[in-house]
């Protein structure tokens, strides 16, 4: 290949014919940022961050997209360089959610919520999943100040959750082009591309069609090469970014695909394809099925024994034995059931053990419909005594018919309740093991993740029973003929695997076309509970829920909250009650979305009812506390902005001189403005990003004017009350309150889950609280069992179509 | 109860039945109920053993007086709906009671039969004779009284006010059911394990509540909606409270609010009433647990350290005292050890230890020795100085016991507590210090057995009926206090 050299800012490096100028500078280990440029795709020039100066060229020419020559002489940091590259991430974070970026406490912010909150919405990088992987923020942190000075261009587009495994939030959008470079490249002509102009550009299919209606496949690969977290995998984003990439084959069809499992803390995340190039290409269930199937709630994992009439967890040796000597002592017929897409080393080792015992020896495709009828009268008839099944392909009723019944399975069947002994299989990336490729030739597959508890594969249980069989009666090349089909196209995806329908581990599959499964339980919503009367998005992931209640609603005073369940299988969680009316026998709340319970919340329109509603709780504010005429600071962040409107108007009711300050991360997450600056005689608006009212937060009013108010109250999240709390005056004979929210279950005062460190003595919040005095919290404490659940509640997250609110 | 005729006949003197339980190895990994049941023929079998006395000394020990030998000459005849119906006169909750009582204590504790051998299987054929007829749908409702025209009251629709609301319908009052939580049933829906209760049955037994047309308003916290004064003022005419004790004592010691410290009753909480372990189709979050010490030893404690078992995790109980001194009752000890709690007795905990991130990483403990027995003849317990030693764990579940929720005092200052924050009542009418209001259970007497919520329910129902009628309460002797 031919080479030659150039200088880049001062150094003279070594360039190949066809390279560009960002490559070269790249190959010889010098930084020149960019976003939209990608070793595997085309250069396109849309970020323009990677602009240099070049002699003898005019203006300064992105350098992804400027071939390298001869002799050229670059530069890549002058100043008007640096200026120009602000510019242009400045331009992009006026469109982009970025108020973290600007904020002046986001060192300390981030220490605190060290994971983003899993709102429905980016509405900041504190928000958004993506946050670990963030390619903007990761240019945009390592170079540039965090002030903005060009206005904010948020446009607050709808989130759309339409189509399977993949979520897009065009907000984060910066079109880079990324995606539909990338489908480009793998499927030739691209699903997505930008369509509009301007400000109102954005990727999409054709007329802005659901992406499920047209050509995408739902390969994913989009989502791995987005920069932001526009394009997000519904079921693994809020996961993070994994600790390592094993490289590994799918089994979940006979194409047998090589892949990339990600791994984090010994647990599969997620696929990705092995590079990105045409040949390496992968289907839906590769890249989203896998992770869905393999940490399913179906699964089992302990193995089984019959002892008596009674299923017994047992070890390996005695599930082995009883193999053993259910095959070796039984008299009547005898049928081993294999699955085509199990390893080769199991499907070899059924067959040895089918030769072994003289047993018949049936194998399925592993997209079967069912057992052969022939069989299945057989089995009907009880003309077998002894079966092992791999998979699951018995009815509770055919398996009835069996004497001896042994299950090899990777999750729960019907049959198994009748089995002798169960033996939980390990799967995908759980197992080293063999399949056949495509060519006919042997594939190893690597392990990526250990198996949590007894889960085995099918050949080591039977290499126990058999001893050494790796030497079996078959050809790997007659079994290659069997898939042949190619899978990447949609259409072509296989319904089942060992049996079990796919679309009950991955339901977004059903909107790919897949079958199915008849046991599928409908989710039932609930007729009885609460009514919604009214329902809306105040700004994003904030809503404001009005129920009607009416016993409760004559009891509620300022400051109450309730607990709320949106269904019968929802937490209890607690919610502030933000507004109500007596007569008219209603309750308003604000639910922030942050997790499973407030998304299922929030996701509810009106008309709709949610299950429980138990309230008012809480003990209200002292209103006897605030004399008329004394002076009143209120303070509000985030939920608490609508928490503190009904203290604002009862303290105005009570002629209280009432000064209400807000904070929002940045403008377009303000709300209650007119309904606050009507019952407050002061409103201050605080924006972390300064893109409204002045910059910084409560606890910056409270140093600068809080020593002025006879009393001062702070609502918000723990991080703002913790702020509040260090630049709140050091006072004792001033009422400072805080309303705290910690993790309740029952909210009545019953578990203790609640409890807070107020001045060294332990209380219950549900019932002694909310409001406790703000000097006097460990909120240390508190933020650390506030974050007790982390990793529970990112598995508890709604991940299929509709599983949480759309807008 | 003289004229009811108890059928003279010959003790069998076979020996006493066997309960069919799931094997411990199989049971501690799953939530399924422990004891299979058994079938009517060994319950006839088990019910020829009673001897019939005239003088039941079962019947005098139970605490809501069910006629013992009656019911099981039912089930000896071959009559189980007969002996349900007879067992429904006196208790609302015969399913319930014959799995949760402790009647070692009570009546098999009393029976004559145990002075030589073994007693009759109460409290199993009580169970058998009403989960025949749940399940085979044979339940009859008592007959009710005609409507009196008064209204009552019930708060808490736990044993003692289901016992109290059911004794109120059938004697013809309206009544409505005041419950703080979502589903119905208070302790034996949130505390008692599925695997000792299933929660079926529970159920069951509120849908026979509701037929007798009892009104349960549900989410409905008394004195954070009405308090007990405003539902007076409101038409009613006499009250129970029945609120139980639900206030999770906590040991005081350093480091308790550590991440992975829990309430017993929070544990059980998630995993009973809002199924955790489910998770994640139930969407509270389970404990995610290697190793997990229960303190305490009562039955909640075992039903702890069982549940922990349940969940995969290694099981350690922690009690300041010996096995003698455990306030459980013997069988749940006897199931705990069974299935694999590890048992650290004479131990004390001193402080929970954690990590950087605040969770809890292990229980320091000092081993106690036993000391000469106190005024109360229990035996006292003193530190084995010097021997402090750490377990570590990632989880403790703390179960020393319950206090009542103060709310309802706390909102209806006529109503008196006593040191202990229980109500005070009249111990033979149980009528608190507000007349027309009166109180039962684990909210009169702090944290004690389902059976003996009951008997107080029973005589405080009796007592608001008198109290309706305008007799005096105080007329004749009153049976002896629980």
């Amino acid at each position: 290949m031919n080479t030659f050299k150039l200088t880049i800012d001062g150094v003279v490096v070594e360039a190949e014919q066809g390279m560009t100028v960002l490559q070269a500078a790249k190959r010889a280990g010098l930084f020149i940022p960019s976003l939209c440029a990608h070793d595997e795709l085309s250069p396109y020039g849309a970020c323009r961050l990677c602009v240099v100066e070049i002699d003898g060229i005019r203006g300064t020419p992105t350098s992804c997209t400027t071939p390298a020559a001869e002799g050229m002489v670059v530069r890549t940091n002058t100043e008007q360089l640096q200026t120009q590259r602000r510019r242009t991430i400045e331009l992009m974070m006026s469109g982009h959610p970025s108020p973290c970026f600007s904020c002046d406490s986001r060192e300390d912010c981030e220490v605190e919520k060290s994971t983003p909150t899993k709102a429905g919405i980016a509405t900041r990088c504190g928000a958004c999943s993506n946050r670990p992987g963030c390619e903007l923020r990761g240019v945009a942190m390592g170079n540039f100040t965090r002030d903005i000075d060009l206005p904010l261009l948020y446009s607050i587009d709808k989130i759309e959750r339409d189509d399977p495994f993949i979520d897009k939030d065009h907000n984060l959008c910066i079109l880079c082009g990324r995606c539909f470079r990338t489908c480009e490249k793998i499927h030739d002509k691209p699903a997505i591309s930008i369509a509009n102009r301007g400000k109102k550009a954005k990727i999409s299919v054709e007329f802005g069609k659901a992406w499920s209606s047209e050509e995408c496949r739902f390969c994913g690969t989009c989502v791995d090469e987005c920069p932001t977290g526009c394009l997000t995998d519904r079921w693994g984003k809020w996961f993070g970014v994994q600790d390592s990439l094993v490289e590994s084959v799918c089994t979940l069809c006979p194409n047998h695909c090589k892949l990339m499992l990600k791994v984090k803390q010994g647990k599969i995340i997620g696929a990705k394809m092995l590079a990105l190039k045409k040949e390496n290409a992968i289907c839906a269930l590769g890249k989203f099925g896998i992770a869905q199937i393999v940490n399913s709630p179906r699964r089992i994992s302990r193995m089984q024994v019959k002892v008596g009439s009674e299923q017994i967890p047992s070890s390996f040796e005695d599930a082995v034995a009883k193999i053993k000597s259910l095959f070796e002592e039984s008299a009547g017929g005898k049928l081993v059931i294999s699955s085509r897409d199990a390893y080769v080393e199991t499907r070899r080792g059924l067959r040895a053990l089918a030769k072994k015992y003289g047993a018949d020896f049936v194998e399925l495709a592993g997209n079967a419909e069912s057992l052969d009828a022939q069989t299945l009268s057989k089995i009907e008839n009880g003309e077998y005594e002894t079966v092992l099944v791999l998979g699951n392909w018995l009815s509770a009723e055919a398996a009835s018919k069996i004497k001896h019944l042994i299950v090899a399975d990777f999750a729960k069947s019907a049959a198994q309740k009748f089995a002798d002994v169960v033996l939980p299989l390990s799967i995908v990336g759980e197992t080293s093991a063999t399949v056949a490729g495509a060519d006919g030739k042997p594939l190893g597959c690597a392990k990526a993740s250990e198996p949590a508890l007894d889960r085995r594969a099918t050949f080591e249980y039977l290499n126990a029973v058999i001893g050494d069989f790796s030497g079996g009666d078959f050809e790997l090349e007659s079994l290659a003929k069997d898939f042949a089909s190619p899978a990447l196209d949609k259409k072509n995806l296989p319904n089942k695997f060992l049996g079990h329908y796919l679309s009950d581990f991955a339901p977004d599959l059903l909107k790919l076309g897949l079958k199915k499964s008849p046991e599928a339980a409908e989710i039932e919503n609930s007729k009885n509970g609460f009514e919604i009367l009214e329902k809306k998005m105040l700004v994003p992931n904030f809503h404001s829920i009005k129920i009607s209640a009416p016993d409760a609603a004559k009891y509620v005073k300022p400051g109450q909250f309730a607990i709320l369940m949106a269904n019968a299988n929802s937490e209890r969680s607690p919610f502030t009650i933000i507004d109500w009316d007596a007569k008219e026998g209603w309750i308003e709340f604000i639910v922030e979305e942050v997790g499973r319970s407030s998304s299922e919340l929030g996701s509810l329109k009106k008309g709709d009812r949610i299950a429980v509603m138990s309230g008012p709780l809480g003990t209200p504010v002292d209103l006897e506390n605030f004399a008329p005429g004394s002076s009143a600071l209120l303070l509000g962040g985030c939920y608490g902005i609508g928490a503190i409107y009904s203290i604002a108007r009862a303290l105005k009711e009570k002629g209280v001189k009432t000064t209400c300050a807000i904070e929002a991360s940045t403008s377009y997450m303000l709300y209650f403005k007119d309904k606050l600056a009507a019952v407050a005689d002061k409103l201050i608006v605080k924006t972390r990003d300064g893109t409204e009212g002045t910059k910084g937060g409560c606890s910056d009013v409270l140093a600068e004017i809080g020593a002025n108010f006879d009393s001062i109250i702070a609502i918000g999240c723990v991080f703002m009350m913790k702020k509040c709390a260090e630049s709140a005056p050091k006072d004792d004979s001033k009422t400072q309150l805080c309303a705290l929210n910690p993790i309740m279950v029952d909210g009545t005062g019953m578990c203790g889950a609640c409890r807070v460190n107020v001045g060294g003595e332990t209380k219950f919040a549900c019932v002694e609280g909310p409001f406790f005095p703000l000097l006097k919290v460990d909120f240390k404490e508190l933020g650390k069992r506030r974050t007790a659940y982390k990793l529970l509640e990112i598995e508890a997250m709604p991940r299929h179509i509709g599983g949480r609110c759309h807008s | 109860m003289a004229e009811e005729k108890v059928r003279k006949t010959r003790a069998s003197g076979l020996p006493r039945l066997v309960m069919p339980e799931q094997n411990p190895v199989r049971r501690a990994t799953n939530f399924e109920e422990v004891p299979y049941g058994i079938s009517l023929e060994v319950a006839m079998d088990e019910a020829s053993r009673c001897l019939r006395c005239p003088k039941p000394r079962c019947m005098a020990a139970c605490p809501v007086n069910i006629n013992i030998p009656q019911f099981i000459a039912e089930i000896a005849e071959g009559n189980p709906q007969a002996a349900a119906e007879k067992l429904k006169t006196q208790t609302a909750l015969p399913a319930v009671c014959g799995r949760v009582c402790p009647q070692e204590l009570q009546c098999e504790g009393s029976c004559v039969l145990g002075l030589r051998g073994q007693p009759v299987a109460i409290g199993t054929l009580e169970r058998f004779a009403a989960d025949y007829v749940r399940q085979n749908k044979l339940d009859k409702l008592p007959e009710k009284a005609a409507p009196t025209g008064k209204k009552v009251a019930v708060i808490g629709c736990g044993p003692a006010g289901i016992t109290a609301a059911a004794d109120l319908a059938i004697a013809g009052h309206e009544v409505e059911v005041f419950e703080a939580l979502h589903l119905p049933g208070g302790v034996l829906m949130y505390g008692i394990p599925q695997f000792r209760l299933p929660k079926e049955i529970v159920a069951h037994e509120v849908e026979q509540l509701k037929k007798l047309g009892v009104k349960i308003h549900l989410n409905y916290l008394i004195g954070k909606l009405e308090s007990v004064d405003q539902l007076m003022k409101e038409g009613f005419d006499a009250i129970f409270i029945g609120s139980g004790a639900g206030l999770p004592m906590f040991l005081g010691i350093p480091g308790e609010n550590s991440v992975g410290v829990f309430s017993a009753n929070e544990f059980l909480t998630r995993f009973n009433l809002m199924k955790a372990y489910d998770f994640p189709n139930h969407a509270t979050t389970p404990i995610h647990a290697k190793h997990i010490i229960t303190v305490g030893g009562g039955n909640v404690a075992m039903d702890s350290s069982r549940t922990a078992l349940r969940i995969g995790a290694k099981s350690t109980l922690v009690y300041r005292r010996a096995r003698e001194q455990m306030p459980a009752r013997k069988e749940e000890v006897h199931h705990a050890e069974q299935e694999g709690v590890d048992l650290q007795l004479l131990t004390n905990p001193k402080r929970v230890i954690a990590d950087e991130n605040g969770k809890v990483i292990a229980l320091e403990c000092v081993r106690m020795e036993l000391g000469e027995p106190d005024e109360s003849g229990r035996r006292s317990v003193t530190e084995i100085s010097g021997s402090e030693f750490q377990i570590p764990c990632d989880a403790i579940v703390v179960s020393i016991g319950n206090r009542p929720n103060p709310l309802i005092p706390m909102t209806c200052k006529s109503l008196a507590t006593t040191r202990k924050g229980t109500l005070e009542v009249d111990p033979e009418t149980l009528q608190t210090s507000m007349a027309g209001v009166f109180a039962g259970g684990d909210v009169v007497s702090g944290a004690a057995t389902v059976i003996s919520a009951m008997g107080q329910a029973k005589k405080a129902a009796a007592n608001i009926n008198k109290y309706l009628r305008g007799e005096p309460l105080k007329d004749e002797a009153a049976p002896s206090a629980l």
